[in-house]
């Protein structure tokens, strides 16, 4: 199933979110979105977290590397981290073709909510976009 | 018209290996924090040199990677992406500027202008050095990513430096959340660790002391970012951060060996 990107919310560092319920829990996928993915630009390398570790919202949950600068990635919310896409690393060239899908990188048990009321839905992220050119 | 805000200008001579490094972590983290009030000084230009000779390593790159000849000095990783670097007779330069939370990957445009300004630097001593992108051959075309050499000095990427064919400075850099950093190595002489590598002395047989060189690159830097650097010292915060980030980071053996 292919996960509609006008359906996700989005941080102001570009970090996109698909929350949904799994057993009772609110679980959020997150991945880094299409425009970013252009903006980082051959990405060679990235570094995943560790299963059970616990991130706070707005901290890094894991780092990229192209053209020879590291970027943090931040967690749009807070929560555990339940899974991780341990593919992605040895497979960044796909993320420019699919960074919806094949593009997800970490999946967190949400601890605090409050957290997703201060992201973007799609058409404000897309303004933010052209706004920055 | 308003005169342009004064850039800092620091110079560290003969730092200690992990110092070196979390002294432009901490001046990252500093103008990250000032930045969205914009109290940042718009950039902060340090230059330094090593106590030791030191073989950095880049942020992803594998210590067992290193070469058993560099065993026997100092070591550290950076923060910063690329290939190794082997610090010795060379001059290393950092820059700091404050930068919006919306941003991901390089700055290709502050390679640019650090490496423009060196060009410069380096043309007023009679040295001709080109950008690796106007210089190259399709036979001296770089290996694909994964097979690049350990070294640093060498690979080949586009903004890199070039002087008779050889590589003679590099830069790297990291993003924090709201500045980046961009630090590089100006390479002087060959080192008796790597004398693969040419330094601009051996390679023109001009003299150059690292203390003409800095003023006549922050000179051109200036000239070129429309600003005036005025000489600075770390502040006590930034001493202080310094010293623990040392401590948590850069000083432990685990982070040298942690890929």
């Amino acid at each position: 199933m292919s996960r509609d990107k006008s359906k996700l919310l989005y941080a102001e560092t570009h970090e996109w979110v698909d929350v949904a319920e799994e057993g009772g829990q609110k679980i959020a996928t997150i991945g880094i979105s299409g425009f970013a993915i252009e903006q980082l630009n051959d990405l060679v390398y990235m570094e995943l977290p560790e299963v059970g570790k616990t991130i706070d919202a707005g901290e890094e949950f894991g780092e990229v590397e192209s053209v020879k600068a590291v970027s943090p990635l931040y967690s749009p919310v807070g929560g555990e981290v339940i899974e991780v896409h341990a593919e992605l690393p040895d497979n960044l060239d796909q993320l420019n073709d699919d960074p919806y899908d094949f593009g997800w990188i970490v999946k967190l048990k949400i601890v605090d909510e409050s957290a997703l009321e201060n992201l973007m839905d799609f058409a404000a992220y897309e303004k933010q976009c052209a706004e920055s050119g | 018209m308003t005169d342009p805000r004064p850039g800092r200008l620091l110079f560290h001579r003969e730092g200690e290996s992990a110092w070196n490094m979390a002294v432009d972590q901490a001046i990252a983290e500093s103008v990250s924090v000032q930045a969205p009030s914009g109290s940042a000084p718009p950039y902060t230009l340090r230059f330094y040199t090593w106590a030791a000779p030191t073989l950095s390593l880049g942020y992803f790159q594998s210590s067992a990677d290193a070469s058993p000849r560099f065993d026997t000095i100092k070591r550290v990783r950076r923060n910063t992406g690329g290939g190794a670097i082997l610090h010795h007779h060379e001059l290393t330069y950092s820059l700091t500027v404050p930068s919006s939370a919306g941003e991901h990957g390089a700055r290709t445009d502050l390679y640019r202008r650090v490496h423009a300004a060196i060009i410069n630097a380096l043309h007023r001593h009679g040295i001709d050095a080109r950008p690796y992108y106007l210089n190259q051959t399709p036979a001296a075309a770089p290996p694909a990513a994964g097979d690049d050499p350990f070294l640093c000095f060498q690979r080949r990427t586009d903004e890199d430096l070039i002087v008779s064919g050889y590589k003679v400075l590099g830069s790297a850099q990291r993003r924090f959340k709201r500045s980046i950093l961009q630090h590089g190595s100006l390479l002087l002489r060959a080192s008796e660790y790597a004398g693969e590598l040419p330094g601009l002395v051996d390679l023109t047989s001009i003299s150059l002391a690292p203390e003409t060189l800095l003023t006549r690159l922050s000179e051109e830097f200036a000239a070129l970012s429309g600003v005036a650097f005025e000489s600075d010292v770390l502040t006590a915060t930034e001493l202080n951060r310094a010293d623990e980030i040392v401590a948590d980071r850069f000083g432990r053996s685990d982070w040298w060996t942690r890929r």
